[in-house]
């Protein structure tokens, strides 16, 4: 479940999960160490307590003296003198050198000169290890089963032992410093877990957003149209940047790779037209030069009355009329002699100049060409007839524009004009025959540009936008 | 325990600055020894009692305190003191060369008496001969009623009191007797009945703790005495003042302080009852 869920919710999942184990061991590690430093110093400090006790004892020992011996072991433990130390010995006892009580700070609990075992089964495994352990240094006893730590003192005049003090310290006793200590440090942890917290989710969705936009824009792809496809990418040269960056790329190239195909198509279903038309025209040709000679033939030979050579001119214009169709249809780049030049252009000048002026139209020609090893018709026809369509398209007052130049051995002809721009759906039949949407034309003539071009391993493409629609053809020249 | 060491470093440079103030023995002072016959610790009252004997005596009055009465009746003797507040005991042991300065007069009476007491657990003893076997404070080896008086039951009950107890130390005091009792250090011990009586008006808690047994017949109140030292002048002129203070209205205060209603005169024939305990435990002899 965690696996599937979104990376906006598992980076500060993560974090927060970090942030929470590495404080918790961080506290806990203070603690131990605390509740082991204070164990240290309050044993340290029990133990000083013990061999200046120890001492102190020393004479009221040697004279046997029950009195100033119970005196000073009550001292330390005298509520009225010490007020509540947290850590106190809860009892005082001095042994005689047979683990019997001399005095105790308790009399009634360890009542004097009874072996030391009989107060509880804690001081009779203090008995047994004092016993069996007779130390000569003051020592803490941290025996296992006891719920005291029982500081041991020797008591020694002269190298003489007179006897031993035992001092009792609850292991509880321990508990409410520590406590103190443990509750300041978590409330420290958990004013540290609520700045790092919120900080590890702020940065987390961060971090999460820029991959989660990615994501949810490439789910796009292949349901939405990567031409309409638009997202806001995250923007930087970080892993999840490049990715963006590189997404970017993706899209980009996906976009072009669509418009190649749209064009590709195109181009098949104008070369197939093409094909076809070339097949009838040839097929239509041949019994149609037939019948024209018959017609001539008959003519020739035959005396006609008025009807029948009524008739027969009418099938003689309907035949030629074929002819011409067809012979429009099928474009043939015959290789000329003539080479394409600068005259050419002028040419071209002067016959359309009559229909510029009478629209009124502002005419922009840029002509810079040497002679070009291009035969000079085909390269006419398809000006002729990409500016006569331009200044049909062109509204009273418009602009026309003429550019003719040669770059890196590819003729380039630009004819372009203002007016309305054409229709979205139309574009891409644009160079397919008798698509004419103009009553006067005969709707061959971009078909004829496109034939010409092909041809002549060019190629030809429109724009068309607010401004203006532009007619670009570009032929490779022949090296 | 550091703070231990600083409270007793406090408290003992407070003691050298009181001791400061106190008399010097280079001003001739009246030296009066003081033992724990009553309750020594009551340190304010003594300067108090201190003040109001030197406006009257007109000299600088030092009391000096001691733990044991033996200290403060061999300085007495060897006239390093001047009078002291001794146990009956002692004053009867030394009589020749001690005189009776005045004898507290306590709820009417120059008596008192010596109590047995056990700690208030002990529910089942009722007489010193139950202690068989226990732990036994003695208050002073030269007190009567702490040390002569259950001694001499014993010997009487046909005991033999070095042996009685298993084991016995001596306290230093009543008051301290008391505390053992108390705390359940020691399983019993007889105690200064006018002690008891203070103490249980005082300090209620320490006494609560124990419970008394039973009461001796009544011996003469421990006495204040004048040593060797002493002129015929100077004891006369503190014995009138201490006999005159049970009707001082400025020594109502000390008096209810010691507990006691004044002082009046005494014989030393009072003391007989006691000097005939000590001969028949054959102590008398030994105290020195």
């Amino acid at each position: 479940m965690f696996h599937d869920l979104s990376f906006r919710y598992k980076i500060p999942v993560r974090g927060t999960v970090l942030i929470l184990i590495t404080s918790f061991a961080v506290t806990a590690a203070l603690i131990f160490r605390a509740y082991d430093d204070l164990k240290q110093d309050l044993l340290a400090n029990a133990e000083g307590v013990g061999r200046v006790m120890a001492h102190t004892l020393i004479p009221a020992l040697l004279k046997d003296d029950v009195w100033q011996t119970f005196e000073l072991i009550r001292t330390p433990l005298d509520k009225e003198l010490n007020g509540q130390p947290s850590f106190q010995a809860d009892s005082i006892i001095v042994l005689n050198n047979d683990t019997e009580i001399y005095v105790a700070s308790d009399p009634f609990r360890f009542p004097m000169l009874t072996p030391l075992a009989n107060a509880s089964v804690a001081y009779e495994r203090l008995e047994q290890f004092l016993s069996s352990n007779a130390s000569n240094h003051t020592e803490v006893q941290d025996l296992p089963g006891t719920d005291s730590l029982y500081v041991t003192s020797p008591i020694i005049s002269d190298n003489v032992r007179l006897g031993t003090l035992v001092m009792s310290y609850p292991r509880a006793s321990f508990t409410p410093r520590f406590a103190r200590f443990a509750s300041r440090a978590l409330f420290a942890t958990i004013i540290a877990l609520s700045i790092l917290v919120p900080l590890s989710w702020y940065w987390g969705v961060r971090m999460a957003n820029p991959l989660v936009q990615l994501a949810r824009c490439m789910s796009r792809i292949g349901q939405e149209d990567p031409a309409q496809l638009h997202c806001e990418l995250y923007e930087s040269k970080d892993e999840i940047g490049q990715l963006a960056a590189g997404f970017r790329k993706m899209l980009g190239e996906l976009k072009e790779k669509q418009v190649l195909e749209k064009q590709v198509i195109a181009a098949e279903r104008l070369a197939a037209v093409g094909r076809l038309t070339a097949s009838i025209g040839h097929e239509i040709n041949n019994p149609l030069g037939g019948m024209l000679n018959a017609i001539n033939t008959y003519r020739r030979y035959g005396q006609l009355d008025e009807m029948t050579e009524k008739t027969v001119s009418l099938l003689e214009r309907g035949l030629l009329q074929i002819r011409d169709t067809v012979s429009v249809l099928l474009v043939q780049a015959t290789p000329t002699s003539r080479h394409f030049c600068i005259d050419d252009v002028n040419d071209l000048r002067t016959l359309i100049t009559p229909d510029i002026e009478s629209k009124g139209i502002s005419f922009e020609w840029i002509a810079e060409i040497e002679t070009l090893p291009l035969s000079a018709t085909l390269v006419r026809q398809i000006l002729i007839n990409l500016l006569l369509n331009a200044i049909k398209a062109t509204p009273t007052g418009g602009r026309v524009g003429c550019h003719i130049a040669a770059e890196q051995a590819t003729l380039v002809l630009n004819v372009y004009n203002s007016g309305e721009p054409i229709p979205k759906d139309r574009m891409p039949h644009l160079f397919e025959p008798f698509v004419h949407y103009d009553a006067e034309g005969s709707g061959l003539g971009l078909w004829v540009c496109y034939q010409i071009s092909s041809q002549l391993n060019g190629h030809i493409q429109a724009l068309s936008s607010e401004q203006e629609t532009r007619f670009t053809v570009m032929i490779p020249l022949p090296t | 325990m550091p703070i231990l060491t600083r409270r007793h470093f406090i408290y003992s440079c407070a003691a050298a600055i009181a001791a400061s103030r106190v008399v010097r023995a280079n001003d001739n002072p009246v030296r009066i020894g003081i033992t724990p016959v009553f309750l020594t610790d009551l340190t304010s009252t003594l300067r108090i009692w201190q003040t109001y004997l030197e406006q009257r005596i007109s000299r600088p009055v030092l009391f000096v305190q001691r733990d044991t009465y033996r200290e403060i009746v061999n300085n007495l003797l060897a006239e390093r003191l001047d009078f002291a507040w001794i146990c009956g005991y002692p004053y009867i042991a030394h009589h020749q060369r001690l005189r009776l300065a005045a004898v507290p007069i306590y709820r009417g009476q120059p008596l008192y008496h010596s109590n047995l007491i056990v700690p208030k657990r002990d529910t089942s003893t009722r007489t010193i001969t139950d202690l068989k076997g226990k732990v036994f404070a003695y208050t002073d080896p030269d007190s009567n009623s702490g040390f002569l008086v259950p001694r001499f039951r014993l010997l009487k009950a046909g005991l033999d009191p070095n042996k009685f107890f298993r084991k016995t130390f001596i306290s230093a005091g009543h008051r301290n007797a008391i505390e053992a009792v108390s705390a359940g250090l020691a399983d019993g011990a007889c105690v200064d009945g006018y002690v008891w009586d203070t103490l249980a008006r005082f300090s209620p808690d320490i006494t609560d703790q124990t419970r008394l047994v039973k009461q001796s017949p009544s011996y003469a109140f421990p006495p204040i005495v004048a040593g060797p030292a002493a002129s015929p002048e100077l004891y006369l002129h503190l014995s009138d003042i201490l006999k005159k203070m049970g009707k001082d209205p400025e020594a109502v205060v000390i008096l209810d302080r010691l507990n006691i209603d004044g002082f009046g005169s005494g014989q030393s024939s009072d003391y007989n009852s006691i000097g005939e305990m000590a001969s028949a435990l054959g102590e008398l002899h030994h105290v020195s």
